[in-house]
């Protein structure tokens, strides 16, 4: 073999970042006469560590480029009716003439009422980021909250109880295990480490080096696949009910073993504060804080009176404040877990006693309680256990209590934010070394640690529930839902007619969202959805395009991206979780974009100046990031581009090392051991005992009692509000019975972000190559008992009579009880020819109803139960 | 003269098929070609069965089923171990394809060549350079080559294979967890002994007597 060098008059790389997931990898591309031709990690760079590598999807995004389904003009329907299966008869217009019709359209609406225009974000497309900025380009316009992103709005993509309380517990988006000094991992319903969640590669990159250590890592899941088949020990259990092991080893831990981290729960939890018989805070009138007894001068004070001692906070005992009964929650709270036995939990989860107590021993033996650990000059207590959940098991409508039970075990043996024990990555973004933009978490109300930056709201302060609801989300009264559950449910009309919710949606500008078939029931989606202009920034005319859109533009892929901001706000989906340098990269254009498409930040930006709008949205980016130099700031009348507006905020970000960052690419820069294991530096406490949900139930009693709202109809479960962490049937296992026998669930592949990747050739050749990822795996010896065989055709139905058709594969490492859907394929779109047919789609199995929804963070039940049969 | 060799780190493997992916974008593969693939299965019985994974590519025997099948000599084994194919030599007459125990080859001919990644909407310009770039010739047998040109081109710069990225297989690069590393079998020192002899490497299928010069971890 040998070169042709005598044709080559270009031959180069490019430092990038990996638009192909969130994580945003450090990637470079080599560009041969102007056409990117291959993609490698980049090696100096700390995210990639010493192997600098790439996972197979990211390696393959390159075909995002070459695609020739690719949109290269924007697309107009010409055809009024909508829905699947009718033909939207597109017709190419010019970008002016579209740009028009989008801008005269908003116009007209604000005149009205802003919130009736919905934007629409999406962290898994494969033109990725910026992530945090069409948040307030919405707010531009007037749009008030969040309600009015419908992303993955608490679907399956959604980690609406996840991030509650990542945010309320560790100030940070998302967790990780301390892979560096860990020793005991468990993992429920979620792949960290082993190719899903944030820094999936960078989590997969430190877990290798942890396996290679020797830790354990038992995984809690309904198969035995990406997590559970590299565990040390794959744990069959239901979907959902992970809850119930989690309190069952909560209570071993609690009232059986009896060894804890006393002086974590009373320095760093909300187990001293005194509650009142109703289970509230009993509080001092005059500073509203919450009360602690102090056992060494016998006297109640606030929580932060300088003279309490963190040793001298009682957890236990009965005291008088103000002629009232009042007692540390931790009281009830223990009394509370004895009721969930190991046998009890076992026999909900499958999961054996004898696993079980084994973990719940484990776990206390590798907690070392007590044990300290010096590093760089600075003594931690040491807790290599770590126990995290993601996606998978806090999807259920029991979510919220699934993450509050899992994180329980943690809190009991002061497992957080110490080295070896679970850390929330980061709770804290340093500013470059001569540079600006620093974002550090506080503490806020009641000791309750203010994150520093979310992706939405923020989770501390509680917004009380409120009425009326002023956007398609409602999240003025589903106020703990991170994105809003609700434009997806059946009963939306009749709960905006309640809640007074009077902006009916009547326009969507978003991105690259395909939020009609890969939320939940498909029908439901077109029905709540069909009725709005929608226009989309896409590279392909996608199943949600084709069912409802009006207009499509065609975006630019990451390849030919220039995105300087990336990585910079959203640090939470890149960083490493782990005691390595801070790193930002940024997206620099590889190749010219493909035919007229626009970065969807300069679509914007466009649009926002002929909606006369662009001065607001200018200043929120000059607030946004602090930027003081006038001489860097944008002002009133400029109309620039994103990558302008980057020339100048990179200086005020990256200061005079500015022209080397983007030569290279990227930024790196030293982070502080103190920045990854803050907890004791940082004066917070865990809201371990939610005491706030208690005042938001009030409030929900209220705002139900005046809307007449039906609630019993509708299946709501208020007592889920509940301060302790406990037991609720998801409601997908109350539709179990003889004949919808079976819970159907899914799980992310590794080769796929949601559905774009399924257009990806390289991707979908490989995809043949893994049995799982385009079939429907069921254990073997149901498969047998039922007479079912690889290969086989089958139809899943659920109650609501939805079907879906898919190919049997069977395998041992699966509970006998379930059947799993990878990913979601089940796709017509025209635009997608490669995507088209491959697997199975399992989001349009989820039924749409409020009571599929935890009624607390608003996550769906992403479980549902069906029966299967051989197609005939 | 060294003789290059592979371990793969099981343990450390993820499945991300990276390594697959990337020797396509080295090689400008077809579609339909691999020279690197994962396999996918499973050991033992519910509840307590597990994953098998298993990265495999051309093992680069030292005693090839391969070469002895060719009749022309145009599969031979260099000097540093790796089996090549001498295109001028081969006559397509795909005896190898037959006797490589492992299945690692294959025969690149007008049906090959014609397949496109985006069927019925023509070659990419990532094709059509492809072609240029990295020329195979019809009516002969392709297969993995250990990126032999990325291997010389490193050394004649000074650098070291399995040490440097620019002088190692596309597969060791792209690797996010470490799990491939190549080196020299010759060498007792090297890493990949070291990693072969404290974890207790194992060939693949070793009853062929092929001695493979890939080692597998767990």
């Amino acid at each position: 073999m040998t070169y042709k060098t005598d044709e080559i008059w270009e031959d180069k790389w490019v430092n990038t970042t990996c638009g192909v997931c969130y994580c945003g990898c450090a990637a470079k591309v080599r560009v041969v006469n102007g056409v990117p031709v291959k993609v490698e990690g980049i090696t100096d760079s700390t995210m990639g560590g010493d192997g600098a590598g790439l996972c197979g999807k990211g390696t393959a995004g390159l075909m995002y480029y070459h695609d020739p389904s690719r949109i290269k003009k924007p697309m107009l329907r010409t055809n009024p009716e909508k829905g699947i299966g009718v033909d939207p008869k597109w017709k190419e217009i010019e970008w002016d003439e579209a740009l028009d019709i989008i801008s005269t359209k908003m116009k007209k609406i604000m005149d009205d009422d802003p919130n009736k225009i919905l934007f629409t974000n999406q962290t898994m497309r494969a033109s990725d980021g910026p992530h945090n900025h069409p948040y307030f380009y919405a707010q531009a316009f007037g749009v008030k909250n969040n309600g009015n992103f419908i992303i993955g709005g608490g679907s399956l993509h959604c980690g609406n109880a996840c991030h509650m309380l990542g945010g309320l517990i560790h100030g940070a988006w998302s967790i990780a295990p301390d892979w560096r000094y860990t020793k005991y991992v468990l993992k429920w319903g979620s792949s960290k480490g082993t190719g899903s969640g944030h820094s999936a590669m960078t989590n997969a990159r430190l877990r290798a080096d942890a396996v290679r250590r020797g830790i354990k890592e038992i995984v809690f899941d309904p198969m035995g696949n990406f997590a559970g088949g590299k565990a040390t020990e794959w744990v069959a259990i239901l979907p959902g009910t992970d809850t119930a092991v989690g309190l069952a080893i909560a209570n071993y831990i609690c009232n059986i073993h009896g060894e804890m981290d006393i002086l974590y729960l009373k320095a760093k939890t909300n187990f001293p504060y005194l509650i009142k018989d109703d289970g509230t805070y009993a509080r001092n009138e005059e500073t509203d804080n919450p009360l602690i007894f102090d056992s060494r001068e016998g006297k109640i004070k606030d929580f932060d009176d300088k003279t309490l001692a963190w040793e001298d906070c009682a957890l236990d005992g009965e005291y008088e404040y103000k002629g009232e009964k009042v007692r540390p929650c931790f009281v009830p709270f223990k009394e509370h877990l004895k009721q969930y036995t190991i046998e009890w939990a076992s026999e909900i989860s499958t999961v054996p006693v004898a696993t079980i107590l084994q973990v719940c021993k484990d776990w206390v033996d590798n907690a070392q309680i007590g044990a300290t650990i010096t590093l760089e000059g600075k003594t931690y207590p040491y807790r290599p256990v770590s126990s995290v959940t993601f996606r998978g098991s806090q999807g259920h409508s029991n979510g919220i209590h699934q993450v509050a039970a899992i994180d329980l075990m943690s809190q009991l043996v002061g497992a957080e934010d110490v080295p070896g024990g679970t850390l929330g990555w980061p709770a804290i973004r340093r500013a470059y070394p001569g540079g600006n933009y620093e974002q550090t978490c506080t503490a806020g109300k009641d000791g309750v640690i203010v994150p520093s930056v979310f992706y939405s709201h923020d989770p501390w302060p509680v917004h009380a529930p409120s009425l009326p609801a002023t956007n398609m989300g409602c999240v003025d009264v589903w106020t703990h839902c991170t994105l809003s559950h609700i434009p997806y449910v059946d009963e939306m009309e009749y709960i905006h007619e309640k809640f007074g919710m009077k902006s009916k949606p009547e326009m969507i500008f978003g991105i690259s969202a395909n939020f009609i078939i890969s939320n939940s029931d498909w029908d439901t989606a077109i029905k709540n959805f069909k009725d709005c202009f929608v226009v989309q920034n896409d590279l392909w005319i996608n199943e949600t395009d084709q069912a409802i859109g009006d207009l499509i533009l065609p975006d630019v892929s990451y390849l030919e991206k220039d995105c300087w901001s990336s990585e910079i706000d959203a640090f939470f989906f890149s960083g490493s979780p782990s005691h390595e340098d801070w790193y930002v990269h940024m997206q620099q254009p590889v190749a010219k974009p493909v035919g007229e498409s626009r970065f969807f930040m300069d679509v914007y930006i466009d649009v926002a100046n002929r909606c006369g709008v662009l001065d607001k949205f200018n200043a929120k980016l000059n607030d946004y990031y602090g930027v003081e130099d006038p001489e860097l700031q944008i002002k009133p009348g400029e109309v620039l581009t994103w990558k302008e507006i980057g020339e100048r905020f990179l200086k005020w970000v990256y200061g005079n090392d500015i022209e080397k960052i983007k030569k290279q690419g990227y930024a790196t820069w030293n982070k502080p051991i103190e920045d990854v294991y803050w907890r004791w530096d940082i004066d917070t406490r865990c809201p371990v005992y939610m005491e706030y949900l208690l005042h938001d139930r009030a409030r929900m009693e209220e705002i139900f009692e005046e809307t007449d709202f039906d609630v019993e109809g509708l299946g709501f479960d208020l007592d889920q509000y509940s301060p302790l962490p406990s037991w609720f049937w998801p409601e997908s296992h109350k539709d179990l019975d003889s004949e919808f026998d079976l819970l159907a669930f899914s799980y992310r592949d590794i080769l796929h972000t949601n559905n774009t990747t399924f257009q990806n050739p390289y991707i979908d050749e490989v995809s043949k190559m893994c049995p799982y990822t385009f079939t429907i795996t069921l254990n073997k010896s149901m498969a047998d008992e039922r007479r079912l065989k690889d290969g086989d055709i089958i139809v899943i139905e659920t109650k609501a009579g939805v079907t879906e058709k898919g190919i049997v594969k069977t395998m041992e490492a699966q509970s006998p009880k379930v059947i799993g859907i990878a990913g979601q394929g089940g796709l017509w779109a025209d635009g997608r020819p490669i995507a088209k047919g491959k697997g199975a789609n399992f989001c349009k199995l989820l039924p749409s109803k409020l009571k599929y929804f935890d009624p607390v963070a608003g996550n769906m039940e992403t479980a549902v139960a069906v029966k299967i049969y051989k197609e005939e | 003269m060294p003789r290059w060799g592979m371990v793969i780190d099981v343990k450390r493997c993820i499945a991300c098929w990276g390594c697959s992916i990337a020797c396509k974008e080295e090689h400008f593969l077809p579609p339909n070609v691999f020279w690197n693939r994962v396999l996918i299965g499973e050991r033992g019985k519910f509840p307590s069965s597990s994953k098998l994974i298993l990265p495999i590519l051309c093992n680069h025997c030292s005693d090839a089923a391969c070469v002895e099948a060719c009749p022309t000599g145009a599969t031979y084994i260099r000097e540093d171990g790796i089996v090549a194919v001498d295109d001028e030599k081969c006559v397509g007459c795909r005896a190898c394809l037959v006797s490589c125990p492992y299945q690692q080859r294959t025969y690149y001919d007008n049906e090959v060549k014609d397949r496109e990644y985006f069927p019925g909407q023509g070659k990419t310009e990532l094709e059509l350079i492809g072609e240029k770039l990295y020329p195979f010739k019809l009516g002969t047998v392709i297969k993995c080559n250990f990126c032999t040109e990325r291997l010389e081109d490193g050394m004649k710069k000074g650098l070291e294979p399995g040490v440097d990225e620019d002088a190692s297989p596309a597969c060791v690069n792209i690797c996010p967890v470490s799990a491939r590393v190549f080196g020299d079998l010759d060498d007792p020192n090297s890493k990949i002994n070291r990693l072969i002899m404290e974890h207790k490497g194992k060939q693949l299928r070793p009853e062929f007597g092929t001695e493979p010069a890939v080692y597998y971890i767990d």
